[in-house]
């Protein structure tokens, strides 16, 4: 993005720092069971799933 | 890690918030179609139920962590400051937990009473919404929903392979029409909404391009949406009630845009975005209802004429 169209900075309170953490790790857990679930899908039924008829 | 012990009957609504209920019936409602139109007879109703319930989970927790991860977005837009997890009413934790919960009773309902296929898709497209385009694309590129576009058009896809097992061609044209008509409908409301997309920092076209550009782009993805919208008729795919409405309708959608690109400053600007904006829900919502309609038509005549 352009740089000019940056604000002049947002300077975050203790409090929303804490917030932006808790987040981060929540986010970083859903990743994880997301990616826990496509592997476990795959096995499943084995990767050869998407070999299908048109 | 803090679980609060009872959930208030607030909250409980506020869950329910998350869900983005109305986008949720929208995307079900274009599977229902998806799903109709993939069997010539029926489509097996335990099949249908759970198939549907699946792909209405899925989307539902790809709702709710997009909430978590665009909390900051919100709290800065004046269309999304209301949101629960924006305002602080749920923890960011919890609602990640009960996103991964819907994803989880999604994928376990779609292996064991629909098809491998159908769980693998709908996964992809929640993680092609909630991942894909909110956590990456939203924040780095003016063409976000365009690319974002193909996970809100995979529903009908995801249907089809529910009813079906399999993919084919018709699917793949209901995505085509959903895709081509993602860009003109958002940037549509970016347009009128681009102070708002601008103090979140988000690089929506209007903000990074300006009003001109993004004008420009909305009439020729208009053009190109008319087109594939109608297609399907002389392709053979769809019969000439959808084809004919499809003209119809896609000529409203045309005079809109076309509104759009001529009025530029002011009020009049402001409307005819807002106006093509509330057509164009109405323009996708009619498409697929004709075909709905023409499904159950097609199985009522025998019955009614013998």
């Amino acid at each position: 993005m352009d740089d000019k169209q940056e604000p002049p900075g947002i300077v975050l309170t203790e409090a929303q720092k804490k917030r932006q953490r808790e987040r981060s790790i929540a986010i970083a857990l859903a990743l994880g069971v997301l990616v826990l679930l496509f592997f476990a899908v795959t096995m499943v039924r084995g990767p050869a799933v998407l070999v299908r008829p048109m | 890690m803090q679980i609060a012990e009872r959930i208030s009957p607030s909250q409980l609504g506020a869950y329910y918030e998350c869900c983005k209920p109305k986008v949720v019936y929208l995307i079900l409602f274009t599977a229902f179609v998806g799903m109709l139109l993939s069997t010539d007879g029926m489509v097996p109703l335990d099949r249908m139920f759970w198939g549907l319930l699946g792909i209405g989970l899925a989307a539902a927790a790809g709702a709710a962590l997009n909430h978590v991860i665009d909390e900051e977005i919100d709290q800065r837009m004046e269309r999304t400051r209301s949101r629960p997890v924006a305002q602080g009413i749920l923890p960011p934790l919890n609602v990640v937990m009960f996103a991964c919960t819907l994803a989880i009773l999604s994928t376990l309902i779609l292996l064991t009473f629909v098809n491998t296929l159908t769980a693998l898709l709908t996964l992809a497209s929640m993680v092609g919404y909630a991942i894909i385009y909110t956590l990456f694309l939203k924040r780095s590129t003016p063409q976000n929903i365009v690319i974002g576009g193909a996970a809100g058009a995979l529903p009908p896809v995801v249907a089809w392979a529910a009813a079906t097992g399999s993919l084919s061609v018709e699917p793949l044209l209901l995505f085509l029409i959903i895709f081509f008509w993602t860009p003109p409908h958002f940037w549509a409301l970016a347009l009128f909404r681009s102070d708002d997309y601008a103090r979140a920092n988000v690089p929506m076209l209007p903000v990074v391009a300006g009003g001109d550009a993004t004008r420009l782009q909305i009439l020729l993805y208009t053009i190109v949406l008319v087109a594939v919208a109608a297609a399907p008729w002389p392709m053979g795919y769809f019969d000439a009630v959808y084809g004919v409405s499809s003209l119809v309708l896609g000529a409203g959608m045309l005079y809109l845009a076309a509104q759009v690109y001529r009025r530029r400053e002011g009020k009049a600007a402001v409307r005819a975005a807002r106006r093509l904006f509330g057509f164009s829900i109405l323009y996708l919502f009619a498409l697929f209802a004709i075909l709905l309609l023409e499904v159950v038509v097609a199985a009522a005549m025998p019955m009614l004429f013998g």
